[in-house]
C-alpha cells in the first residue's frame, strides 16, 4: 500500500508536533491552525476511506491547476483532522467544485467574498454524524467542522490559493476556514434537496454552492408563511451584492425548522417558495443604478424597462432561488448570496470502502 | 518511492501540495508592424476597459497606421470570453485585452489572452499593477508561462476619463512592442518580470508576512 504513495516527502528537520506545524505554516501550507502532521501511516489510513486509487485525478483545481488526486485529497484530510470514512464526502464536493458551472476559477481567485459551502443530504449525514440541527453553521461538530476545513486545505495547497498571492479575497469570510453543513431532513416539510435534483432519497450527495458568509433572516412575529417570506425576500434584496448585478448567480436560502413549518402549514411547496421569492426579492432600477456594480454587469438593462420603479429580480428565474432546511429550534432562517457568476452543483457521493 | 519505513527512523511527512501537468506553449508569433493590420479590441466589462481601450485605438489608428479596429465586450468579467475570443482570434491581426483589476477579472482575462495567443493571434494584455502577479502565475499555471502582460496603475475603475486617456496614452508604446517585438525578446523581458519563479506575490502593505 505505502509504496502506492508518490507524493514527495518535505524535508523537515525532526517529525515532532511541533517542528512539522512550524514547517508546514512556514510553508504556507495551513490555514494558520495547527494541523495534524500528515505521516506516510496516517495517510495510508485515510486512503483507507475509499476504494479509489491514490493516483486517481479527482479533479483540477483552479487557479493553479493543480490534480486533486485522491492522495493529495487524503494528505490534506489528514492535515485537517478528518476520519477516513470521510473522504468519500471530500471526493464528491471536488468532483462538484470543479465542475465548469461552479466557476472555481473565478471563485477561488476573486476579491469577492465567496467560500464553497458544501450541503451534505441522504444516509451518510447520519453515518457520519454531520450536524443538520444547532448551530449548523457553527463549530462543535467533527465532521463538519474537518470536512469544511479539509476543503479549504486543498484550495489553498493543490488550488493555489494562498491569501494575496492567487487568492485575491479582500476580506474573505469566517467560512473559509471550513463550511459544511447537512440537510434537516427530518425536520422539513419538503423533499429534501438531492430528491429535487433527481437523486434518490437513499442516495448521499454532497451540493457545492459559491456562498457568500449567510445573513441572518429574524421573523419572530409572522403567523404565516407569507409573512416570513416577505421577510426572507427583503434581506436578500440589497444593491451590495453580486446576485443584484450578475445574471448567472443563485440565491440559497437555508429555513431553520420552525419557519420551515409555518411556510409549510400555509401550502407553499419549494417552487411556490421560490416563485414568491423571486417575485418579491428584488430592487428597483433607478436604486441598481445609483452604484454596486451597475455599468460593469449589464443584467439591469436586459430587460427592456424605462420606468425607474421597475423591480428587477436577483436570479434569472424562480428556480435559482435554493431552498434547505437547517438548524435547531428558534424563529431564525439563514440568506445566502453567491458570487454571482456561479452554479451549485451536486454529486452522489460514492458508498466509500 | 518505497515504504519500508520503521519505527527508528522518524516519519516520513508527505507533501499536501498537488502538482501541476500542464504542458507549456509558447506564444503566437508576433508581427512585423502594424500598418495596415486589423487589430480586436477585447473589453473585459471592468469600469474603464472601454475609454482605455477606445483611446489606445483611436492614438494606433492616427499613430501607427493601423486599418481597422474591431471592438467587443464581454457581458461579464468572471467569465471565459468564449466565442468572442475566437472571433478576434479570427477576425483580427492582433489584440489589445484589457484589463485584470481584481481576483476574478484577471483570472478571466489571462485566460482570454493564453485562448487567443493560443490560436495563434498575438494579444497585448492589460492588468492592474495590483494583479499582475496574480496574472502571471495563472498565465503559468495554464501553460504559457511568457504571456506578456504590462500593467496600468491600480486602481482605474474610479478615476476620471483624462486620467483613463494619460494612462492609456502612457501605454500604448508597450501594446505595440508587445505585439510586434520577436517572440524571444518578450520571453527574455516578460517571462520573470513581476514574479521570480517561487517568489510571494505580495504588496506588504497589503499583506502580513507570515
Amino acid at each position: 500500500m505505502g509504496s502506492e504513495l508518490t507524493s514527495e516527502l518535505l524535508d523537515i528537520d525532526g517529525s515532532d508536533f511541533e517542528s512539522v506545524n512550524q514547517a508546514l505554516y512556514r510553508e504556507n501550507m495551513t490555514d494558520g491552525l495547527p494541523v495534524i502532521p500528515p505521516t506516510r501511516e496516517r495517510v495510508e489510513e485515510m486512503i483507507d476511506g475509499t476504494d479509489r486509487d491514490p493516483a486517481d485525478v479527482v479533479g483540477v483545481v483552479p487557479p493553479r491547476y493543480g490534480d486533486a488526486t485522491v492522495e493529495k485529497i487524503a494528505i490534506n484530510a489528514v492535515m485537517a483532522g478528518c476520519k477516513p470514512a470521510y473522504m468519500p464526502v471530500l471526493l464528491a464536493a471536488f468532483e462538484a467544485m470543479t465542475e465548469e458551472p461552479f466557476n472555481l476559477y473565478g471563485v477561488n481567485a476573486t476579491t469577492h467574498p465567496v467560500a464553497p459551502l458544501v450541503a451534505v443530504n441522504g444516509p451518510i449525514v447520519d453515518d457520519l454524524r454531520i450536524n443538520y440541527g444547532y448551530n449548523v453553521f457553527g463549530q462543535g461538530w467533527r465532521a463538519n467542522s474537518t470536512i469544511g476545513r479539509a476543503i479549504r486545505l486543498v484550495l489553498v495547497n493543490v488550488g493555489g490559493g494562498q491569501p494575496g498571492q492567487m487568492d485575491r479575497a479582500t476580506h474573505g469570510h469566517p467560512g473559509k476556514f471550513s463550511f459544511c453543513i447537512a440537510e434537516n431532513e427530518r425536520k422539513s416539510p419538503w423533499e429534501p434537496l438531492h430528491v429535487r435534483r433527481g437523486f434518490d432519497a437513499d442516495e448521499s450527495t454532497v451540493t457545492v454552492f459559491g456562498a457568500e458568509a449567510p445573513h441572518e433572516i429574524n421573523d419572530h412575529v409572522s403567523e404565516r408563511g407569507d409573512g416570513i417570506l416577505t421577510v426572507a425576500s427583503d434581506v436578500l434584496a440589497t444593491v451590495g451584492n453580486n446576485n443584484a448585478y450578475y445574471t448567472q448567480g443563485e440565491v440559497t436560502l437555508v429555513f431553520g425548522p420552525e419557519h420551515a413549518e409555518t411556510i409549510a402549514r400555509d401550502g407553499y411547496s419549494i417552487d411556490e417558495i421560490q416563485n414568491f421569492v423571486y417575485d418579491h426579492a428584488r430592487n428597483r432600477l433607478s436604486k441598481l443604478k445609483t452604484g454596486g456594480m451597475y455599468g460593469i454587469h449589464d443584467w439591469a438593462d436586459r430587460f427592456d424597462v424605462q420606468d425607474p420603479d421597475a423591480r428587477i429580480p436577483l436570479v434569472e428565474s424562480p428556480e435559482k432561488v435554493n431552498v434547505l432546511v437547517a438548524g435547531g429550534a428558534g424563529k431564525h432562517s439563514m440568506a445566502i448570496h453567491s458570487f454571482g457568476e456561479t452554479h451549485s452543483v451536486t454529486k452522489s457521493i460514492d458508498g466509500g470502502a | 518511492m518505497s515504504s519500508g519505513t520503521t519505527k527508528q527512523r522518524r516519519d516520513e511527512i508527505l507533501s499536501p501540495v498537488g502538482e501541476v501537468q500542464t504542458d507549456d506553449r509558447p506564444i503566437a508569433t508576433r508581427l512585423s508592424s502594424l500598418e495596415g493590420t486589423t487589430i480586436g479590441f477585447l473589453d473585459n466589462a471592468k469600469t474603464n476597459a472601454d475609454v482605455f481601450l477606445a483611446e489606445v485605438s483611436r492614438i494606433l489608428t492616427e499613430e501607427y497606421a493601423v486599418e481597422e479596429t474591431v471592438h467587443r465586450s464581454k457581458d461579464n468579467t468572471a467569465i471565459p470570453a468564449g466565442s468572442i475570443a475566437s472571433y478576434l482570434a479570427t477576425h483580427c491581426d492582433a489584440v489589445v485585452n484589457a484589463y485584470g483589476d481584481c481576483g476574478s477579472c484577471t483570472s478571466w482575462c489571462v485566460y482570454d489572452s493564453v485562448d487567443i495567443e493560443g490560436r495563434g493571434t498575438p494579444v497585448a494584455t492589460v492588468n492592474s499593477d495590483e494583479f499582475v502577479r496574480l496574472g502571471q502565475s495563472e498565465s503559468r499555471s495554464l501553460g504559457m508561462p511568457g504571456l506578456p502582460i504590462l500593467t496600468v496603475e491600480h486602481p482605474m475603475g474610479d478615476v476620471p476619463e483624462d486620467v483613463v486617456h494619460e494612462r492609456a496614452a502612457d501605454a500604448v508604446d508597450e501594446i505595440v512592442s508587445i505585439l510586434t517585438e520577436n517572440r524571444e525578446r518578450l520571453l527574455e523581458e516578460y517571462d520573470q518580470k513581476y514574479l521570480d519563479a517561487g517568489e510571494e506575490i505580495g504588496d506588504e502593505e497589503l499583506y502580513c508576512p507570515l
